[in-house]
């Protein structure tokens, strides 16, 4: 058997604690997928990829790193890939999902910070991440404070690029977030010593709009009223995947999904009995390996059937303008591109409110559960008005906050199978 | 101890419980090979995290049906993809646990 320790070890990391870690996924893991029924063949890769999700895919990175590819850690939808691969490096995403390292965040951060920013700094600092020790460097964003605050602290450790993410969507503010892209390619330009062109450029974007594609096809499937192919706990671990997978196989491995659950909705194999309640799920992201909303839903006699939010459609929603042929176009159709993306962080966001709509509507569904990590102060403020506006277009919704931890499973058990029932 | 004996001494062990099998495998690419193989021999087969009961790394196995742990074996041995061992184990899996990592 292949023993991923002398590779953690070169890489800096505290092997006893990240011990404690791999005990656990096993039966979390067991638990969440194997125990659904009727999973898709196709599901095979992202199980593979998860059962060893510190050693396959860092493993590769190694590698790449001998041969002089650098790797670029990020948190955010916003931060555009296109330039990083466009000057032959490597994204990662690096959130963290896990109350494992939210102790050691929190022995940096005040505790009453949203639980993906604490795991995230204290996956680093711990070192007992993979990944957050394989980056040449992290691209930050300011599309929250927390993470604003939360980097200053991260960037003691590793070398940190910030981005500054406008806060509205005048055409001055797409403007002002094409410059930024703009530094941001210098900046990927002098890490990797690779000049970025047009040319290469226009590669990348198109790699990346075909992983949105692919992406897109296998939500597509999950529109169907009569028979859900795939539950939704298995369409967000390909999605949590997507962020640190190579792009290209990434796309590969999802059209091969996205294949069988066409054969699906044409042989009418559902995963979900007729009739079982059909929920669309928004609010903030669901970093790996945060199941346990998709988990208990799923559970407790509804079928998730669409994910709003950093990931789900909020990744792979609209392409990049592909026929920009100089930078500076394609620095502008990247920035017109990221800033559809409707995150909390902006003012005003009515542009979310009407996105949970339309998906309401294109995915049929019968409710709407809309999730907030705690202490993350802009989505909860706009719950109520999301709330309101689903209300007044008769589809019912249910507002949850929590956290990584496992101790509120009971009570979010006990108001999801309630609100299961009132959906009739 | 032969395979079919190993099983026996779990079910002994645990009377009345559903017993599983982990094929533990050298690598992943040869776990999703063998995957593969079991699929289209018509058997039941899903790759899953090896749990810390068989062994002290992360890594890959196949979580297979005690009755039909000997055909996965022979799928393997036909399509010559290599196999480290097999552990019975009490069934692992609970979807109302509610622990998770």
């Amino acid at each position: 058997m292949v023993d991923r320790h002398p590779m953690w070890k070169d890489l800096g990391m505290d092997l006893e604690a990240h011990d404690q870690l791999c005990e656990a996924l096993p039966a979390a893991f067991g638990d969440v997928f194997l125990t659904q029924k009727m999973r898709p063949e196709g599901m095979a890769f992202w199980d593979m990829v998860a059962a060893d999700v510190h050693g396959i895919r860092p493993a590769e990175l190694v590698e790449e790193k001998k041969k002089g590819r650098k790797v670029f850690g990020t948190f955010c939808t916003y931060v555009p890939d296109e330039v990083v691969i466009a000057c032959n490096g490597i994204v990662t995403g690096l959130c963290g999902g896990s109350e494992f390292w939210v102790p050691e965040g929190e022995k940096y951060l005040q505790n009453d910070v949203c639980p993906l920013v604490k795991a995230s700094l204290g996956a680093r600092m711990g070192r007992t991440c993979p990944f957050f020790r394989l980056v040449d460097e992290i691209v930050g964003e300011t599309t929250c404070d927390g993470k604003k605050k939360m980097y200053e602290i991260m960037a003691t450790d590793v070398p940190m690029h910030i981005m500054e993410t406008p806060q509205m969507k005048r055409p001055k503010d797409i403007d002002f977030w094409a410059s930024e892209i703009a530094d941001f390619a210098q900046n990927v330009q002098e890490v990797t010593g690779v000049e970025l062109t047009a040319e290469n450029l226009a590669h990348a974007i198109d790699v990346i709009n075909a992983r949105r594609r692919a992406l897109a096809r296998v939500y597509e499937t999950r529109k169907n009223p009569d028979v859900i192919p795939i539950s939704g706990t298995d369409a967000l671990l390909m999605m949590q995947i997507a962020f640190f997978d190579d792009p290209e196989r990434c796309t590969q491995m999802a059209n091969k999904l996205a294949c069988e659950l066409e054969e699906r909705l044409r042989d009418g194999v559902s995963v979900f009995p007729a009739g079982t309640k059909r929920i669309l799920l928004t609010g903030t992201p669901l970093a790996i390996p945060n199941w346990k909303l998709h988990h208990i839903i799923e559970t407790s006699g509804a079928a998730i059937v669409c994910e709003e939010n950093c990931t789900g459609t909020k990744f792979f929603r609209n392409l990049v303008d592909d026929t920009q042929t100089t930078l500076e176009g394609q620095f502008r159709a990247l920035a017109e591109r990221y800033m559809k993306i409707n995150c909390a962080c902006f003012t005003p966001n009515r542009a979310r409110i009407d996105e949970v709509l339309e998906l309401a509507r294109d995915y049929q569904v019968d409710g709407v559960i809309n999730t907030n990590l705690k202490f993350c102060t802009t989505f909860k403020t706009e719950a109520p008005a999301l709330e309101k506006a689903l209300e007044d277009a008769g589809i019912p919704v249910l507002d949850i906050e929590t956290d990584y931890t496992d101790n509120d499973a009971g009570q979010l058990r006990t108001r999801v199978e309630a609100f299961v029932e009132m959906l009739g | 101890m032969r395979i079919d004996e190993r099983i026996a001494d779990v079910v002994r062990a645990h009377p009345g419980e559903p017993i599983d099998c982990y094929v533990l495998m050298p690598d992943h690419e040869a776990a999703f090979d063998l995957h593969e193989a079991a699929r289209a021999a018509g058997l039941t087969a899903r790759i899953t995290p090896t749990p810390r009961a068989t062994q002290a790394c992360c890594g890959v196995s196949l979580l297979v049906g005690r009755d039909q742990v000997r055909s996965v074996l022979d799928v393997a041995r036909r399509s010559d993809i290599a196999v480290e061992g097999v552990v019975p184990l009490p069934r692992q899996l609970d979807a109302r646990r509610d622990r998770y990592c």
